[in-house]
């Protein structure tokens, strides 16, 4: 038998044979530790104290596990013991052992808010090759083909990355449909060009700028477009007539034809496709080195436009200037100023808030109409909008109490649309709620989907995980219904009451604590005080630092106030602009998010700060090598 | 097929078109009296989630064994009235494989999927590599047909990332040397597979062949660029590598048009409705019904033999949105807004929960399931084979669950239920079977052998002695009495 006490947190632990049961209550704000414990371990946690004989099954998980358990254990409870751990600072990310979904990795020590870190020598990472995401490619051929077609959306839709975004390498699969799909789109897309010949401002009068019958034309037009398609300097072998660009343009047999061909073999070209990083060190694991500044430019541009760079970065790139502090902080303000920049507001709304379901939710279905639907969801459009053209602080997205409302949204909140305005525009407005997890778009879409009753476990899920970056495990198997009501007008927090009692309590308490937090809105994210006549809604509680709340106003302006808040929206940004997830062998990458959010995510600062600190991070201009 | 070709040669020998007339009504003789030659198929279907099927409330098993009847027709077929003949019923099936995955942890969602369609153990839920050792049963037909291709289609499925990744694992059949991979876009899967029904050479094959260069650079410059990567990113170049050499093949060798048959419309699904997950009831429905229809399609034109469907993955938020037809709500229960499977996981016996879902919501959400595998049923048996036998007849169509009832109520569940419709031809649908004594994988076997595919057993015996029992394969594997 192995009894493991983790020092200064009060958990004790005895495991027999694979059989593991926590022998003592757990602190409070260890309840997330204890909820990775317990979904890896199967183990119950007992309000009482256990003894040893009263261990749990750990629900017959296999023999591998009573080999693993020891060792996974120690593991665990070192790392646990190493850092003082606030609840909300774990990251979501993990898959230590088999088995584990995303938001596990009791193992890791480096899932612990770094304190007494550099975050200037921290060690960068390796983002991986990636292809580009269907938004990016149809983003990207619109640029370089000037085409208004959107061929990315035939293609297979992407779903988030272990990073919650959709550009993680990891989610970006390359499969032998999709190529057959690129090479579909590459001859429509190359035949388009060719027809828009003698089109006014058509592609072809702006991929050809020279007069085709000289003998030079074809290499400056095919040189011109490989290089903007490639997005880096060519090489001669690119451009050669034997192999390269030029034998294909030739052997097309006519300049319409040449250029036709051109386009599908760039497009099918893998340096079209996909996002490569290389340098001479590129193939030592031990060594790290600095982006060039062409693939500074595809970072960036693909970070904040999820396009192609545009000339004024390819002119950077090509004087060699980009990568200089100063520049890189201009240039990410220039991008985030331009309308392209709507890119990284679509992605907070659909992938950050997670609002891309619900834009396909049928609310006729609902008893509400669609308008309400897309009401909803432009509110949330309308406050990224805002903080991104008027470069607000990034920690409005938390504490911002102005809601943005049109006519409908206006009325259903109860509020007063101005008179004299447009009832289709989104206008300012204080109301009741504070940040965007108060928004109705998000309140109905973590509420469980249907009409009368809202889901608090689904709504401090959503918290945890997006906003906390402490997304606990999904449910264990065999988990037990709620108890039936035995009283008329039982409310969910009774109900949920067995959660906080009972071996879902490691999870639960800080999902639930959240969720019911929430319950002064309703299914639709309307206010609300009571749930029937007679019947309260009682929205307190408290967060494990002490901080208390009486209702879900205040519970989401205390949630805005959270440290772990700050340096979760680091993170998600930091994994958005790398394309992955953290590394979990180090801590750097914490490190680095961390610093950059009680930095940048400040009352005072601006959303731009944020951009700028991740870009002239070390794990933004640098790369780590990887092994041959 | 064959009997067109001899056709051929027949006038040839004949030298004139006199004989035609009198040619053709003894190749139709000949044909409608020897239906063992047409093409014979398979469709597995994959329910997700679980069902209800307990001691106390047997639902899927509560017909007597015999013929099934509209009178003791079990709870999800009795919308579907006109197609109990076409169906049987295996009652309380062993899925051996099943319940060691279940036993892996996470109710056996996770290795649902793989475990039902290849009738293994995924013995890693951790990776995609999953420990399977061999291809789906799907796959393992395809690779024996003449086509050797499969088609194979999923709804509302996350397989990129993640634990779905997991959940989707046995997409590692590999087949032509590629990995099979779902296609979820009945547009895509039109574009791809129908266009020589068309009555033309592709123009986009054109392209390649008259300029081949078109994909050699980019295969060269590929080339190039692996070599300057690490292990990993190389390995993902080399997917990239690996689909432009198929792509190649594929425009380098499309079969001639075929003019027997007849190009089916292309579908009007949008094709901006494609997402996997969180997808609306409405584009979940018409997505599976215009995949039926191109199987139908491919089915009659022998573009394929061998076909695997996924409704939805371990854990999916379709919500069914009252896009089907209120006559399948069971005691009126309808399921409209409600994820999958949340509702499997909320199936009290006898009532609501807390949630709002129960028992009959659950029996509601297992007819929307068979609404779409009887469409598919009846589109089979609308069109006919050229021995003029109706395709059904000579087609396996097959569902079922591979993961416990919605609870994992290992306890008092009877199994998931597996049902068997269509080849007549070769087998006797219509009953309630006892299938107490087989094992999924005597069912795979029996389908083998249906399907002439001469398997001696159902898998290599080495195949089950990984890692002991794990494999849920075993030898010695018998005859199911379909």
């Amino acid at each position: 038998m192995f009894v493991f006490s983790l020092r200064n947190n009060g958990l004790q632990v005895s495991c027999l044979r694979g059989r593991c049961a926590f022998l003592s209550t757990t602190p409070p704000d260890l309840q997330i530790v204890k909820c990775r414990l317990c979904y890896v371990f199967r183990c119950t946690f007992p309000e009482r104290p256990m003894t040893t004989n009263q261990a749990i099954d750990r629900d017959s998980r296999g023999t591998v596990f009573a080999v693993m358990v020891p060792a996974f254990l120690l593991m665990s409870c070192q790392g646990f013991v190493l850092q003082t751990p606030a609840p909300s600072g774990l990251p979501a990310e993990g898959n230590g052992m088999p088995g584990q979904p995303p938001g596990m990795n009791p193992g890791d020590p480096t899932q612990m808010p770094p304190t007494n870190c550099d975050p200037t020598s921290a060690a960068p990472g390796h983002s991986a090759l990636r292809r580009l995401t269907n938004t990016e490619y149809t983003n990207t051929v619109q640029a370089l083909l000037f085409t208004a077609k959107t061929p990315g959306s035939s293609f297979q839709e992407v779903a988030k990355g272990p990073s919650g975004f959709t550009n993680d390498a990891e989610a970006l699969v390359i499969y032998p449909a999709l190529i057959s799909g690129y090479y579909d789109a590459a001859s429509a897309l190359a035949k388009d060009v060719v027809a828009s010949k003698g089109v006014a401002n058509g592609a072809w009068s702006k991929l050809v700028t020279c007069d085709q019958l000289q003998p030079a034309c074809a290499t400056s037009t095919v040189s011109k477009l490989a290089k903007r398609a490639l997005r880096r300097a060519l090489t001669a072998d690119d451009l050669s007539s034997t192999n390269g660009l030029l034998a294909v343009f030739n052997a097309g047999g006519s300049f319409e034809q040449g250029l036709q061909d051109v386009v599908v073999s760039l497009l099918m070209h893998p340096e079209f496709t996909t996002i490569p990083i290389l340098d001479a060190k590129a193939l030592d694991s031990s060594a790290t080195f600095q982006l060039d500044d062409f693939e500074l430019a595809n970072r960036l541009s693909y970070f904040l436009w999820q396009s192609m760079p545009d000339d004024p970065l390819f002119a950077l790139a090509e004087s060699g200037t980009l990568h200089e502090p100063a520049t890189v902080a201009a240039q990410v303000k220039r991008l985030l100023a331009d309308p392209k920049a709507q890119a990284l507001r679509n992605t907070l709304r659909d992938e950050f808030a997670e609002l891309s379901a619900l834009a396909r939710v049928d609310f006729l279905q609902l008893g509400q109409t669609n308008a309400l639907r897309d009401a909803m969801i432009g509110e949330t459009n309308a406050f990224f909008t805002d903080m991104l053209s008027n470069d607000r602080s990034a920690l409005s997205i938390f504490t911002n109490q102005q809601s943005f409302v049109n006519k409908t949204l206006a009325d259903f909140y109860g509020l007063t649309f101005p008179v004299g305005t447009n009832v289709n525009s989104f206008v300012p407005m204080t109301g009741d709620r504070t940040g965007v997890g108060a928004h109705a778009s998000v309140l109905t879409n973590t509420a469980g989907g249907t009409a009368t009753f809202t889901n608090p476990i689904k709504r401090g899920h959503w918290v945890t995980k997006q906003l906390m970056c402490a997304e606990p495990p999904p449910p264990p198997p065999n988990i037990p219904l709620l108890p039936a009501a035995t009283q008329p007008n039982t409310t969910i927090r009774q109900l949920l009451d067995a959660h906080v009692r009972g071996p879902c309590s490691g999870c639960h308490v800080t999902m639930d604590n959240i969720g019911l937090g929430a319950e002064n809105y309703d299914a639709f994210g309307r206010w609300r005080t009571q749930y029937a006549p007679n019947v309260a809604v009682d929205a307190t509680g408290r967060f494990s630092d002490g901080s208390t709340f009486s209702n879900s106003r205040d519970m989401y302006l205390v949630l805005g106030k959270q440290p772990a808040v700050k340096s979760c929206f680091a993170q998600q940004m930091m994994k958005l602009a790398l394309a992955r997830s953290f590394n979990k062998r180090t801590t750097d990458d914490y490190c680095v998010a961390t610093s950059i959010g009680e930095a940048a995510v400040t009352e005072t600062g601006h959303f731009s700060d944020l951009i700028v600190r991740i870009a002239l991070s070390n794990q933004f201009l640098r790369q780590s090598g990887e092994a041959p | 097929m064959n009997f067109k070709i001899n056709r051929r040669g027949l006038l040839t020998s004949a030298g004139g078109f006199a004989a035609l007339p009198l040619l053709e009504m003894l190749s139709s003789k000949r044909a409608l009296a020897d239906a063992s030659s047409d093409p014979r198929r398979l469709v597995m279907i994959h329910f997700p989630n679980g069902t209800v099927t307990r001691q106390n409330n047997p639902t899927w098993f509560s017909a007597p064994d015999g013929p099934v009847t509209p009178s003791n027709a079990p709870i999800p077929f009795q919308p579907f009235s006109g197609n109990l003949g076409d169906f049987t019923i295996l009652k309380f099936l062993t899925q051996s494989a099943r319940q060691a995955t279940y036993n892996l942890g996470g109710g056996g969602h996770q290795g649902s999927k793989p475990c039902f369609f290849t009738g293994q153990v995924p013995s890693n839920l951790g990776t995609n590599a999953s420990g399977l050792s061999g291809d789906s049963f799907d796959v393992m037909y395809a690779k024996l047909t003449p086509q050797k291709k499969s088609f194979y289609l999923a709804n509302a499925e996350q397989y990129t990332d993640g634990l779905d990744g997991v959940r989707f694992n046995y997409e590692l059949s590999r087949l032509n040397g590629q990995n099979v991979v779902p296609e979820i876009n009945p547009v895509r899967l039109f574009q791809s597979n129908f266009s020589m029904l068309m009555g033309g050479v592709p123009p986009l094959k054109s392209d390649y062949q008259r300029n081949p260069k078109i994909l050699e650079v980019p295969t060269a410059a590929a080339q190039t660029l692996r070599a300057q990567l690490g292990k990993d990113d190389r390995l993902r170049l080399d997917a990239y590598l690996s689909g432009l050499g198929d792509l190649k093949t594929k425009l380098g060798s499309q079969p001639p048009p075929t003019t027997s048959c007849q190009a089916p419309p292309s579908p009007t699904v949008d094709l901006a409705t494609t997402n996997q997950r969180s997808l609306s009831g409405k584009s979940y429905f018409d997505r599976m019904l215009a995949f039926n229809s191109l199987i139908a399609v491919a089915f009659q034109c022998d573009l394929i033999r061998s076909v695997a469907i996924s409704f939805g993955d371990e854990s999916n938020f379709v919500t069914y949105n009252g896009a089907y037809p209120s006559g399948l709500n069971y005691n009126g229960a309808s399921v409209a807004l409600q994820a999958d499977h949340s509702l499997s996981h909320n199936t009290p016996i006898g009532g609501s929960n807390s949630g709002g879902f129960g028992f009959n919501e659950n029996m509601t959400r297992d007819r929307l399931h068979l609404f779409l595998v009887v469409d598919l049923v009846n589109k089979l048996k609308a069109i006919t084979d050229p021995s003029g036998s109706k395709v059904l007849d000579n087609t396996i169509v097959m569902g079922g669950f591979c993961v416990d009832d919605g609870q994992h109520d290992g306890a008092s569940s009877l199994g998931s239920p597996v049902v068997v419709a269509g080849g007549k031809n070769f087998m006797s649908p219509g009953r309630s079977l006892n299938a107490t004594n087989f094992d999924l994988n005597d069912l795979y076997f029996t389908f083998a052998s249906k399907l002439g595919m001469n398997l001696s057993s159902f898998y290599p015996i080495d195949q089950i002695t990984v890692n002991g029992n794990r494999t849920g394969r075993k030898a010695g594997t018998t005859l199911i009495p379909l």
